[in-house]
């Protein structure tokens, strides 16, 4: 493997990792919020 | 042509955002008409569906398993293969069927049993306040939204589709066609992450149901047995037609997304990304239905490059001439420096989107 092809996994997970970020932020925190609305 | 995918992206993507909402909403109607109060009781199944539970448990364990190798040797003994199920293909298929099955439990395990619990001690079971309706709404988007993101991404955005090149390599289409993926593709994505941390705080019971019923869709979507072509042939079916291709992935619109071509009013590698639900590709018009179903299936480009090639690039290269895995081959052209007058003679593997 070149450095190209670190870079690239690299670069694969960050993007994977956003994805995987922002749904749950908006999920999980959303409910959290809803949660103490709800109280 | 560059600047217009890039804005629509950007335009979906905004979107998604909102639609990441809905569930919430609907969990803040549903308690505001039925004037609920939030307990902290764990969620409880409908008593309609308890009978159930044990079944969709057996399934997701061992059972989904066995129902893909019966009917695998269903499509095999009705020669849906066609007979291309030769050499290369059939060693990625089998490796692609089984590796993810011995390797993502343990490290699906480990997030949720060792990452999670250091990363979010105080967090676990805490939306197990949640109805059980409304956690299933909820994980139904957030994991296929999510995964339909990741599935378009990887045709979209150049430098990843080689990541997802082995799923469309396939000349043929068949239950194996589910599992047939590079294993970086397989073991980053998103939304089995997605769906274990939302599992770890609390909506476990609903995850398993959708991850069951979305097994099934995406299964029947790969499947050579296309099951949905009754629903074309008799009018008296039609309207059933209308409603479930586009809500749901079938045979058609996702036979039409590993065509070997696209633009020729069937096939539609271009679009057609839904996995278990289609009602994305309809939100975001990347989806063609036409109830025809293409005459060759792959790509273009395909060298039948090796088994650990397709399942492990960028780790191993293809030693196949002109093969898009082989070393030195980038996924957008060369720019030339300035000082350099000869064109590169690198090549490069276009993204099929």
């Amino acid at each position: 493997m070149k450095r190209v092809d670190f870079e690239i996994i690299g670069k694969k997970i960050v993007v994977g990792t956003i994805l995987f970020l922002i749904p749950l932020a908006i999920l999980a925190g959303g409910l959290a919020l809803l949660k103490q609305f709800l109280k | 042509m560059a600047t217009i995918q890039n804005s629509k992206l950007t335009r979906d993507l905004g979107i998604s955002l909102l639609l990441y909402t809905l569930p919430v909403l609907a969990i803040y109607l549903y308690f505001k008409l039925s004037n609920g109060v939030v307990s902290e009781s764990h969620i409880t199944l409908p008593a309609f569906l308890e009978f159930a539970k044990p079944a969709f448990i057996n399934i997701r364990t061992w059972g989904l398993t066995v129902f893909m190798l019966v009917l695998g040797i269903i499509e095999f003994s009705a020669g849906l293969y066609d007979d291309q199920w030769t050499g290369e293909e059939r060693k990625i298929d089998i490796i692609s069927f089984l590796a993810p099955k011995l390797i993502l439990p343990p490290v699906i395990a480990f997030f949720s049993l060792t990452v999670l619990p250091v990363l979010i001690p105080n967090l676990e079971n805490s939306l197990s306040w949640v109805p059980f309706w409304g956690g299933f709404f909820l994980i139904a988007i957030a994991d296929d939204l999510t995964q339909y993101w990741y599935h378009r991404l990887h045709h979209q955005v150049p430098f990843l589709w080689r990541f997802h090149r082995t799923h469309h390599s396939a000349p043929y289409m068949g239950m194996a066609m589910l599992s047939r993926q590079n294993f970086i593709y397989t073991i980053f994505f998103s939304q089995i992450y997605l769906t274990a941390t939302l599992t770890y705080l609390g909506l476990g019971l609903p995850a398993l149901f959708v991850l069951v019923l979305k097994s099934f869709i995406t299964l029947g979507a790969h499947s050579s047995i296309a099951w949905d072509k009754p629903l074309y042939k008799y009018k008296v079916l039609h309207p059933i037609a209308w409603v479930l291709e586009r809500l749901i992935s079938t045979p058609a619109t996702h036979h039409a997304h590993h065509a070997d071509t696209s633009g020729d009013g069937v096939g539609h590698f271009k679009g057609n990304f839904g996995n278990m639900f289609f009602i994305w590709d309809v939100i975001f018009g990347t989806g063609l239905i036409t109830r025809k179903f293409p005459k060759s299936y792959g790509i273009k480009s395909y060298k039948q490059e090796e088994w650990y090639a397709q399942f492990l690039w960028p780790i191993f290269k293809s030693k196949k001439e002109g093969s898009a895995l082989a070393d030195g081959v980038f996924s957008v052209p060369l720019k030339p420096k300035a000082e350099n007058a000869t064109p590169s003679p690198a090549l490069y593997e276009q993204a099929q989107s």
